[in-house]
């Protein structure tokens, strides 16, 4: 637009939201939609091969997520101010609420799908019920929190939160087909997930693009501004196409060799990550007014760095101490004798 | 004949008379609460006489302890094409005190409220630094304060104004331009102004009916400004470099 403004004395804030939150999205959706997968797996058999390598996924991640979360707030010693009070009228209250529930039930089921919980499996299913059912919460807060904020044009879309829940629900079929695949376990209907839903998500991608197409950024035209016309932002959005079609494509193939399912998975998590930073710091960048933030990159921000490593490196933490617990199907097969239930 | 002192006394009557008159200075105090009344406070900027010398972001920055980089106000400055060719233009910022503020239902912790008299404020030792509010407000008024980790933005001067003085930035501001008072009395210098000017709001189609009214506003800078470039892409140019 040419309309010969220029600003001589404005000025630019930090981001509110920082890395931090792209972590927390990107774990606690990867973690809700292995979660739902494990549970319509085991929905058939609550024994079934792919839903150990499902829980496992959706638990390091549910693990994993409350720590960037903590991390993001400005405050996070007074957490527990979310829980002295009753702010109905804010979806991230009712968010505080529901992400421990679903960790709770994570945990619980972690315990019972272990040896040592082995003779309490007839409690499975009920906790399948919880864990599912605030898994949907987390997922609907997460999207419903930040659809509402009608001051960020490109989360306030109606493919916003479509966007994201199906990004959550790919990235989960993602960590279960690397977890599947590192633990020589059947991954099951995750792979197919993966590649439709990969496939769904770019061509989403595509079809939000084509209809702000042309619009302004208050009316529709936020998302392009951020996928196609500010640099370098809009390269990421060509990773997330090359990311979501090559998960696609490898999770075809991958169903006969484990190396290759675990590279659509990584693929996947990755398009999924891609797609949240653009997101959440491309549309902080976005000026509301004038004032506006200043550009915030990955890779020239050390403590961006320093938080994926630290996040990452918390994840293989929990992870390695998940399989004290969630040993492999060939060393736990005893539950599966004694109890072949359908939830 | 009159003392030495009745004489200077007048002389300080007609010297307040000059700069108080109508339009210049907000002549209207701030009424004590303990009235019982309880005012509706607003502020009308009237641009015309804003010259965009910051003293109010000065001001307002040692009024409130203000992290350096930070600001509750501040005057965005702009050059504009004009039939005559480039003029500029001032558009002073803060926060709107909106009858309808969509940072209050976001906030998880109930930190952020509005006082009857129309204030929004923000309870320092609630915040927990969630940031929610800062993304919901539409004008780029709040910030997270990087001294105390807590949401930040402009009060009114709330510890001034229950004090029975104006905010520090009405104080300053060295022609006048703004006005602050209550907009329920019919009978106030800000409600008069708003009776008898055009005045305006920022981004209006948010539906979050501000209380701070601007006189003599180009329409260019009511919404988003599509800035084509300027000291904050001087700015983004600077960290490139460095980078």
């Amino acid at each position: 637009m040419e309309n010969g403004i220029v600003d001589l004395i404005s000025f630019d804030y930090g981001f509110a939201w920082r890395h931090w939150a792209v972590w927390y999205f990107l774990l606690v959706g990867a973690a809700s939609g292995a979660a739902l997968i494990a549970f319509f797996a085991a929905w058939r058999d609550e024994n079934a091969p792919q839903v150990r390598p499902a829980l496992f996924a959706a638990a390091a991640c549910g693990f994993t997520a409350p720590f960037p979360l903590l991390a993001d707030l400005h405050q996070p010693s007074r957490f527990m101010n979310f829980y002295l009070g009753a702010a109905t009228d804010s979806i991230m209250w009712w968010g505080a609420w529901f992400l421990p529930a679903f960790v709770a039930g994570l945990a619980v089921l972690v315990l019972l799908y272990s040896p040592l919980g082995q003779r309490f499996h007839t409690y499975r299913r009920y906790v399948w019920y919880w864990t599912a059912a605030f898994a949907l919460a987390v997922l609907a807060y997460t999207a419903g929190e930040m659809t509402v904020v009608t001051a960020r044009p490109a989360w306030h879309e109606a493919w916003f939160p479509v966007m994201l829940t199906l990004s959550a629900v790919v990235s989960g079929s993602g960590v279960i087909a690397i977890v599947a695949a590192t633990r020589g376990e059947n991954p099951g209907i995750a792979l197919r997930l993966l590649a439709v839903g990969s496939m769904l998500f770019v061509v989403g991608i595509l079809g939000w693009i084509a209809s702000g197409w042309g619009d302004t950024v208050g009316n529709g035209g936020a998302f392009v501004e951020l996928a196609v016309k500010d640099n370098p932002v809009g390269l990421l959005i060509v990773m997330t196409g090359v990311c979501g079609l090559g998960g696609a494509v490898l999770a075809f193939a991958g169903t006969r060799a484990a190396a290759l399912s675990a590279l659509a998975g990584v693929l996947a998590v990755l398009g999924a990550l891609v797609f949240r930073w653009e997101l959440f710091m491309g549309a902080q960048a976005q000026p509301k007014t004038e004032a506006g933030f200043q550009s915030y990159s990955l890779l020239a921000n050390s403590d961006a760095l320093t938080g994926l490593l630290g996040t990452v490196g918390l994840l293989a933490v929990i992870l390695v101490f998940l399989t004290f617990f969630l040993v492999h199907e060939d060393e736990g097969s005893e539950g599966r004798r004694t109890s072949h239930t359908a939830l | 004949m009159k003392s030495r002192r009745e004489i200077l006394s007048l002389g300080a009557v007609a010297a307040f008379g000059l700069t108080a008159s109508p339009g210049l200075a907000a002549p209207t105090k701030p009424q004590a609460p303990s009235s019982g009344y309880v005012p509706r406070w607003g502020m009308v900027i009237d641009l015309r006489r804003c010259i965009g010398c910051q003293a109010c972001t000065v001001s307002c920055a040692m009024e409130n302890a203000v992290p350096t980089g930070s600001h509750r106000t501040l005057v965005s400055t702009y050059e504009v094409p004009t039939e005559d060719g480039p003029g500029q233009a001032v558009l002073p910022r803060m926060c709107n005190h909106c009858e309808n503020p969509p940072c209050i239902p976001v906030c998880p912790v109930e930190a952020t409220y509005q006082q009857q008299n129309g204030i929004v404020v923000i309870d320092a030792e609630q915040c927990v630094g969630c940031g929610y509010c800062v993304q919901a407000c539409p004008y780029d008024a709040r910030f997270i304060n990087e001294d105390t980790g807590v949401a930040d933005k402009c009060t009114f001067c709330i510890q001034r104004v229950d004090g029975g003085l104006l905010p520090a930035c009405v104080e300053t501001c060295v022609g006048g331009a703004r006005v602050f008072g209550d907009l329920k009395s019919e009978n106030s210098h800000i409600a008069g102004m708003i009776r008898d000017h055009k005045v305006d709001v920022l981004r209006p189609h948010m539906g979050t009916r501000p209380q701070v009214y601007y006189i003599g506003l180009d329409g260019r800078l009511q919404d988003r400004v599509e800035a084509e470039f300027g000291s904050r892409q001087l700015r983004g140019l600077n960290v490139h470099e460095e980078g």
